[in-house]
């Protein structure tokens, strides 16, 4: 397992603070994940109606662990600041291409990408920490760079995170996805992935 | 592949994250979930969830399992599964109803649908489990006619769509 | 790749095996390397999801036409 030093911003102090990028999600992350993480998730939800929960709050990262833990093909990082987990994400290296410029290229596909409940300007205004959808984009683009693939990647974004993968990331848009819950689907290029990690 | 690391200067974080801002970041879906078969809107159907509740709570009676063994079996909490039991008001989330079939042996589809959570294309669905709900009594064991109404409907619900 | 406990083997092809080799390798801009450890990463997601009782199907994006590939 690999740490790298990465920075998110913290709200009360308004400062970039050190925070470890990990390659693995550890059982310790997923101890953090439900002694921490999942607590909040539930007391938020706790007497809101299905439209009004979070769209990932029935995500069990407990239970999914074991199916991709122990394949060659999927990898998974945390983001850890001040002792709590901040961030997690899986991402797979074997699906292609759509966008016909890179079409049937490998592309790091981000299965699923969160942050905690705290750092969600829905849940909690400020939120705690800004800056973990960065951190991971640029972990899924350096992860595609390190496999060869030009720091292409693919992801269907949750409807409300759309103007992030569009906009702040500049990934081109692909439509509506049927055969994934009608979600947005998102590819970056190489040239985009070029601009990413300059800016 | 493990030892990726990541070496970008503080400025660029800076930059960075000015961009993303307060915006929301969530994409994908768990593996494991079956993304196509869960409906965008939420359907209810009080007659098909009292169905599901009667459903779960006669498996384990059926096993002579309580609450809280099926709870344990299914990594659920015993509270999830008594409120799935006994009050159709009571939405269940996705992934417990994935679980309980995981637990159960079953398509999750059908008791997706059973739950309200998707609409229903498995035929006679609704009719089936109309019927086993008003064969089956929420009492202390399994009587012969209740036994023969869940092994009916296991079998109706057990049918390839 | 930065990955350091890496081991090297020799890898008997026919020329028919190596000419797809080298096709998927330019067809999916990577070395010969990367595209054998795709297939790799790729054959044991697939093994994986099968030996847990589910099936590979292909669909026929215009018809839906659904078929499924046996493996085993």
């Amino acid at each position: 397992m690999t740490e790298s030093r990465v920075f998110l911003r913290k709200s009360e102090t308004n400062e970039l603070v050190e925070s470890s990028l990990l390659d693995e999600v550890t059982d310790h992350h997923l101890a953090m994940w439900n002694g921490s993480w999942r607590p909040a998730m539930e007391a938020y939800c706790a007497g809101r109606v299905l439209r009004d929960k979070p769209e990932d709050h029935h995500w069990d990262w407990k239970w999914k662990a074991n199916e991709w833990r122990p394949l060659l093909g999927y990898h998974s990082f945390a983001i850890v600041c001040e002792n709590d987990l901040q961030g997690l994400m899986v991402a797979s290296d074997f699906k292609s291409a759509r966008l016909q410029a890179q079409f049937g290229k490998p592309i790091v596909y981000v299965e699923f990408v969160a942050t905690a409940p705290w750092n969600r300007p829905e849940l909690q205004n400020p939120p705690r920490y800004r800056g973990v959808g960065t951190v991971m984009v640029a972990a899924a683009v350096e992860l595609s760079w390190d496999l060869g693939y030009r720091g292409r990647i693919g992801l269907h974004s949750l409807p409300k995170a759309e103007p992030f993968y569009r906009e702040s990331c500049g990934m081109t848009e692909l439509g509506k996805d049927a055969a994934h819950q009608n979600l947005m689907y998102y590819e970056m290029t190489d040239n985009q992935a070029e601009r990413f990690r300059q800016k | 592949m493990k030892n990726m690391k990541l070496d970008y200067p503080k400025k660029w974080y800076e930059n960075r994250i000015a961009l993303e801002g307060d915006a929301e970041i969530g994409a994908g879906t768990p593996p494991g979930i079956q993304a196509k078969t869960l409906a965008k809107s939420n359907v209810t159907r009080i007659d098909t969830r009292i169905a599901f509740g009667t459903f779960v709570a006669l498996w384990r009676r059926n096993r002579g399992w309580d609450a809280a063994k099926l709870a344990e079996t299914a990594e659920l909490d015993t509270e999830e599964i008594l409120e799935i039991e006994r009050d159709p008001h009571c939405e269940p989330e996705p992934d417990a109803v994935y679980k309980l079939a995981r637990v159960f042996g079953l398509s999750p589809k059908p008791l997706l649908e059973l739950a309200g959570l998707i609409e229903p294309t498995t035929p006679r669905l609704r009719e089936e489990a109309v019927r086993f709900a008003a064969r089956s009594e929420s009492v202390a064991a399994l009587n012969d006619r209740e036994r023969e109404a869940f092994e009916a409907f296991v079998s109706a619900i057990s049918e390839p769509a | 790749m930065t990955e350091s406990d890496k081991r090297t083997m020799t890898l008997n092809l026919t020329a028919r095996e190596m000419a797809v080799l080298e096709q998927l390798a330019a067809a999916k801009d990577l070395s010969k390397t990367g595209v054998m450890r795709l297939a790799l990463r790729l054959l044991q997601a697939v093994d994986s999801k099968i030996r847990m009782g589910q099936k590979l199907m292909f669909e026929d994006e215009k018809s839906k036409e659904k078929s499924e590939l046996v493996l085993i």
